[in-house]
């Protein structure tokens, strides 16, 4: 036998064993050759290898079957909401007998009424947050330039909601219906609570900072982290990680309390945190302004409040025009 | 920033979620595995069953993933060597693929997928068409001789240069092979 001969042997060989045709005789020839021959152990490994990966190619599995038995196995009952699908039907034909058109006009309202329940909403805001109650009871304060899509009546399983931008929830308790907010491609689960999420459209992480309670983050795969009052989380989508972290800016709830709180903070920043709480932007003219450091804690106050402060304190000029405030002054070092 | 995890059990909405994103990848491991794509779903779905009652043990925080990939591939091969009589544990368990582990995985799914269906086009059309009742149909070179009435040795050349076109087409890809295939495991 030639070298070439044995090499096509040994190929044609190992195809009939992973086949599971080959004989007890011809398994055990396989099996001395692969393990004494380094270059057959190779080539074996390739071969096996193609053999698997087939199975990736053509093959279509019957997802919805395969749920249903494993449901039924496990014992679970099925419970998931379906928003969209019902379809109220109504008729018109019968109008000649009175009781079955009465009859009818009693189902067909119901179903209309029914209908316009299982529908969703979507509300968006523009320069102002705004507030909405769900039905369940859940509050949700939407921050500006953010959007939130609900059930206008939430059916069993699960209770969720959509958000692009930021929004802050304070959710109903309600154990056996989890509050999900999917923002993006995270989805927030909640385990009885309230919290802010903020899900920008092309920021580049989806955060979340719990203030009671207790939420779940979940990621596109399944990726989870359980987070406390005071923590937050976020996941960071380029690295495909969730990290945590202890919540340290005191204002991110400002634009829904107007509780504001700056330590030695930049009036640069200080700005900033005006402009996500009061619907207006700030334009620093003279840049050394945004150096001034400030230390105070605003409770409610009205921007015309905490400016007139600021202008005592730092001898600031601010004009305003069209929601935008040009700021001027000496400034600081 | 730490990343650090509280326990989390399972119910019965994260489990569909983790069924809905593994099953398919599961069923395609394990028919690697299996030569009977009944037998591969029988399996995974028996794994599930299995996740959902020992729920209250399985730390779902990061480790679903391993578990589903480790419990498919070991019922795969408890059932290969209980059902094949003449098997070599060696070469079935001992030599394993000896592969790195990624995390990022399911978009490449697609283009393995659209890869290993030219690859399997390259196949001369007898070729295929052996390669495929063996592979995916559980048959015997016996029986695939006497359903295409040809002999045995054919069956077994034809079986051989269809591995070994496969081997030469994927020689390229095995990175994202190697990737997506074994990624559920370690």
């Amino acid at each position: 036998m030639t070298e070439n001969n044995n090499h096509i042997d040994f190929e044609s060989l190992a195809a009939k064993y992973l086949a599971g045709s080959a004989t007890p005789d011809e398994t055990a020839l396989l099996e001395d050759w692969v393990k004494n021959d380094e270059e057959k152990r190779r080539l074996f490994l390739e071969i096996k290898k193609s053999w698997m990966i087939a199975s990736v190619a053509g093959q279509v599995y019957d997802e919805k079957s395969a749920w249903d038995k494993i449901a039924q196995q496990a014992g679970i009952e099925e419970n998931r909401s379906n928003v969209r699908t019902i379809q109220p039907v109504f008729s018109y034909q019968n109008f000649w007998k009175i009781a079955a058109s009465i009859v009818l006009l009693v189902i067909g309202l119901y179903s209309v009424v029914y209908f316009t329940q299982l529908q969703e909403k979507t509300l968006a805001t523009g320069l102002e947050p705004t507030e909405l109650e769900l039905r369940d009871g859940t509050l949700v304060n939407i921050n500006k330039h953010s959007s939130i899509t609900y059930p206008v009546r939430f059916r069993g399983g699960e209770r969720r909601v959509i958000l692009e931008g930021e929004a802050y929830f304070d959710v109903a308790q309600d154990l056996h219906n989890p509050f999900i907010v999917q923002a993006k491609d995270v989805e927030i689960m909640v385990l009885g609570t309230s919290f802010f999420v903020s899900a920008v459209k092309d920021a580049l992480k989806v955060e979340v900072m719990v203030s009671s309670g207790k939420v779940a983050l979940i990621t596109p795969d399944m990726q989870q982290l359980a987070l406390d009052a005071g923590r937050k989380g976020a996941f960071i989508r380029e690295e495909n990680q969730l990290i945590e972290d202890e919540i340290t800016d005191p204002n991110y709830l400002s634009w829904k309390t107007k509780f504001i709180v700056f330590e030695n903070t930049r009036l640069a920043e200080a700005f900033k945190v005006l402009e996500n709480t009061y619907a207006v932007s700030f334009n620093i003219v003279d840049a050394a302004v945004g150096n001034c450091r400030i230390t105070a804690t605003f409770s409610d106050k009205s921007l015309e409040d905490i400016l007139a402060i600021i202008r005592e304190t730092f001898e600031i000029r601010f004009t305003s025009r069209d929601n935008v405030i040009n700021v001027y002054g000496k400034g600081c070092q | 920033m730490d990343k650090k995890g509280h326990h989390i059990p399972f119910n019965q909405f994260t489990f569909h979620k983790v069924f809905d994103l593994y099953y398919n990848q599961l069923c395609r491991f394990a028919s690697g595995y299996l030569q009977d794509i009944d037998d591969a779903q029988e399996i995974v779905q028996q794994v599930f069953i299995n996740l959902w009652q020992n729920r209250e043990t399985i730390d779902p925080q990061g480790q679903i993933k391993s578990y589903l990939f480790t419990s498919v591939k070991n019922r795969c091969l408890n059932h290969i060597r209980d059902r094949k009589k003449f098997r070599s544990y060696y070469l079935d368990v001992e030599v394993e693929l000896e592969i790195p582990v990624s995390e990022k995985d399911n978009l490449l799914e697609k283009d393995l997928e659209k890869q290993l269906e030219q690859a399997l086009d390259k196949l001369p059309e007898k070729c295929r068409e052996i390669f495929m009742l063996c592979r995916f149909e559980d048959m015997k070179y016996k029986e695939v001789a006497h359903k295409l009435n040809i002999s045995q040795k054919t069956v077994e050349a034809q079986m051989s240069k269809a591995l070994r076109i496969l081997r030469e087409e994927l020689k390229d890809i095995w990175i994202l092979i190697i990737f997506w295939y074994l990624s559920g495991l370690n």
